[in-house]
């Protein structure tokens, strides 16, 4: 089966300013896939280049195996960015009335919009209306529209934008039931925790250009240093091989960075073998999403000239 | 596009403007203001269409023979109240200025070439038309009558073409009168009314586009159909619902008149109104209903706020109004350039070609020209209004200026963001 998305050298240009430049990637089908970067990085302006709202001045795009056309409105999901919805009509029809543009039928689409509201525990709202609802409620209305006709493709921009906690789950674990019915997941988002935790592989953009690109796990893995964190107690700069010791904030963790000879193996036999060290916990230092995030948009050009072309992570 | 989507969405306009509180109030309660003007007025006109009680003493000076004989003495025995005879106009001038009257009254020598009395008064007690018809059946009449002996000739002083019967060349059946008057300004009448329902529903669609651009929801619609399925379903829901406005007005306007005894159907059967021509009046205003919506709905995702929109619609509404401002040109000269360019051009043609119908013979293939350059605007403004629609939708909380929207026509969906929204965006 083909790719869920698949963009081919994408460029597009406002004026003077390149919003996009010369990007590729593919989404997979079935996976979570984020899409990052700092403000006007080009994200917003890449997903709707995706859905044919605007057209790239080069390049090509694929989506659902074929480019867009007005059948594929019908099998994806789009929540924008900036986003409403008609503040006074009750909120059954208002859904309703989305599904049935998106090719379902009106009786199927009222009873899907009730089963939502009840899953999004607005089952009490049924007959309100979106200008008697809270901001994070109308979000959560929002997120129904986007998926009342049970798309195969999910695209949405910033989905916990404004969300408490206890909503954000709501909908963090909708999207993951989405993904387990089969649905492929494209995510616009800046919470890097969230992107950790939920999203298979990424993409992130940085000033029109592709700068990271691959599994999370596998692009968290790239950027790490050569350093292990620790627990316990005793003199971790006496340690053969080990350059710095930083403690954390907390005072209890401590991030050994190691020479190019060293590795977290010897590191790991000496402290065990040595009675001048009690360990509790030993891990391998992987840096947060956040700081790469940081790194890569705070300018580290070598960041970006050291990352892998397509063709490298593939294979 | 999708037929299905334009219904979907044609329904969903209906249903939801249907609903609208302010729609509601125009639709039930316009009628109701208008028929209570009209019970009101009506009781006013009638107390005051007889009332003469208010004049205390009317002269009545005679220079044509038709009241006072040559020799000076009345044909009538008694004259009737509140008028007094006067020999001549210096005397009846003195008793009017030492407030012996209210007015005077000259029936000057050529008087039975213009059937008009001439009327003397004081700025505060005009004299009206109750006065007149006074005159007229207590006085004049009467006297003829005295003359001739014969009060039916008399009686043709008041209705001079009484016994003329008119006919639609073709149609033995006798025209009423009113049916000369009608046949003028009905075609008027209809164009107008159906023009302003469309102008006053189409600007339900720019206000609910300037409203779905305020609440961005563009960007979600967009991604369930066509800008020119959304146009058209928005359209033709907003003009089903002016059609069951009007279709409510004139049923209140026909229950109103059944009350009054008018049988209002039966009365304009009479008339025999050219049917074919009042198909082409309303084709025109179908047209013009397409053309300025289009306009508006233009209008409604170029701007930022509805009270924008609203600001803008009413200086569009001054167009289609301009054959109406101009009226006096369509019947001083209903063939001359402004008549012809105002019954011919797109934007005016849906008032402007009835209107010229209505005082002369207009070609048939000025008609059909103006129907022609009707639709070929339609498709003109259409294509724009979409590209328009496109634009608007992704610029939100901005005013398009013309600069952007050429770049939109020029470049597509490769430059349908402005570059100075780009930094907002991407």
């Amino acid at each position: 089966m083909s790719n869920a998305i698949e963009v081919q050298r994408i460029t597009k240009r406002y004026g003077q300013k390149v919003a996009v430049d010369d990007i590729s990637f593919e989404v997979r089908r079935g996976e979570i896939f984020s899409l990052l970067g700092p403000n006007g990085a080009g994200k917003t302006t890449t997903i709707r280049m995706i859905l044919d709202i605007i057209k790239p001045d080069s390049g090509t795009i694929h989506v659902l195996g074929a480019p867009f056309s007005e059948e594929t409105k019908k099998r994806i999901g789009y929540l924008p960015e900036e986003r409403g919805l008609y503040k006074n009509v009750p909120l059954v029809e208002l859904l309703s009335y989305i599904g049935t543009l998106k090719g379902m039928r009106r009786r199927e689409a009222e009873q899907r919009a009730a089963q939502l509201l009840d899953e999004l525990d607005l089952g009490a709202y049924k007959k309100g209306k979106v200008r008697e609802l809270s901001r994070g409620m109308s979000q959560k209305v929002q997120f129904a529209a986007t998926i009342i006709h049970r798309p195969e493709l999910l695209i949405i921009d910033e989905p916990f934008a404004g969300l408490d906690p206890v909503n954000t789950e709501i909908i963090k674990n909708m999207i993951f039931r989405l993904r387990s019915e089969g649905a492929t997941i494209v995510m616009s988002i800046h919470e890097m925790h969230q992107v950790e935790e939920m999203a298979d592989r990424l993409l992130m953009i940085h000033q029109g250009r592709r700068v990271l690109y691959g599994e999370v796990d596998e692009v968290r893995q790239r950027y790490a240093e050569n350093a292990v964190i620790v627990s316990g107690q005793g003199n971790w700069a006496a340690l053969r091989g080990v350059m710095r010791v930083q403690p954390d904030e907390t005072g209890r963790n401590v991030t050994l960075y190691l020479d190019n000879q060293t590795t977290p193996d010897q590191v790991m036999a000496e402290l065990a073998n040595s009675p001048n060290y009690s360990v509790r916990s030993f891990a391998i230092a992987v840096p947060r999403l956040n700081d790469i995030f940081i790194r890569v948009a705070g300018g580290e050009a070598k960041i970006a000239a050291s990352v892998p072309s397509m063709a490298e992570v593939r294979s | 596009m999708s037929l299905h989507k334009i219904w979907l969405i044609a329904r969903r306009e209906f249903w939801f403007n249907l609903r609208r509180p302010s729609f509601l109030a125009s639709m039930f309660l316009l009628p109701i203001l208008f028929v209570g003007l009209a019970v009101i007025g009506g009781a006013l006109g009638a107390a005051s269409a007889e009332d003469i009680s208010a004049y205390k003493a009317i002269g009545l000076v005679d220079e044509s023979g038709i009241v006072v004989r040559a020799d000076g003495t009345p044909y009538l025995t008694k004259l009737a109240e509140p008028f007094r005879l006067y020999r001549a106009e210096a005397e009846a001038q003195r008793a009017f200025e030492s407030s012996e009257l209210d007015g005077y009254y000259v029936l000057r020598a050529n008087f039975l070439t213009t059937l008009k009395p001439e009327a003397h008064y004081r700025r505060d007690k005009v004299f009206g038309e109750a006065l007149n018809r006074h005159l007229l059946r207590e006085v004049l009449k009467p006297s003829v009558a005295a003359q001739v002996g014969n009060p039916d000739l008399a009686a043709r002083l008041e209705n001079p073409l009484g016994e003329a019967k008119l006919y639609r060349i073709g149609n033995p059946q006798e025209l009423p009168r009113e049916a000369l008057f009608a046949a003028v300004f009905a075609p008027i009448l209809v164009s107008s009314f159906v023009f302003l329902m469309t102008m006053n529903v189409s600007q339900f669609l720019m206000l609910g586009l300037a409203d779905e651009k305020e609440n961005r929801m563009m960007e979600l619609f967009i991604t369930s159909a066509r800008p020119s399925e959304m146009l058209w379903g928005k359209l033709i829901g907003l003009g089903a619902l002016s059609l069951l406005q009007i279709a409510v007005w004139i049923a209140a306007g026909v229950a109103f008149a059944a009350t009054q005894g008018t049988d209002v159907i039966g009365t304009l059967a009479t008339y025999q109104l050219d049917t074919g021509f009042l198909l082409i009046v309303a084709l025109y205003a179908m047209l013009g209903y397409v053309l300025y919506s289009a306009i508006l709905a233009a209008i409604g995702v170029s701007v930022n706020a509805e009270r924008e929109a609203r600001q803008i619609a009413s200086l569009v509404g001054l167009i289609p109004v301009l054959p109406i401002i101009l009226l006096v040109s369509f019947f001083t000269d209903p063939n001359g350039g402004v008549a012809l360019v105002l019954s011919l051009l797109p934007f005016t043609s849906p008032s402007g070609m009835p209107l010229r119908i209505a005082v002369t013979n207009v070609p048939s293939e000025h008609v059909w020209l103006g129907i022609g350059l009707q639709i070929a605007a339609i498709i003109g403004v259409m294509w724009l209004a979409a590209k328009i629609f496109r634009l608007g939708m992704l610029n939100y909380g901005k005013r398009l200026s013309l600069g952007d929207i050429w770049r939109a026509l020029r470049e597509g969906r490769q430059q349908i963001i402005s570059a100075r929204r780009a930094e907002e965006v991407v």
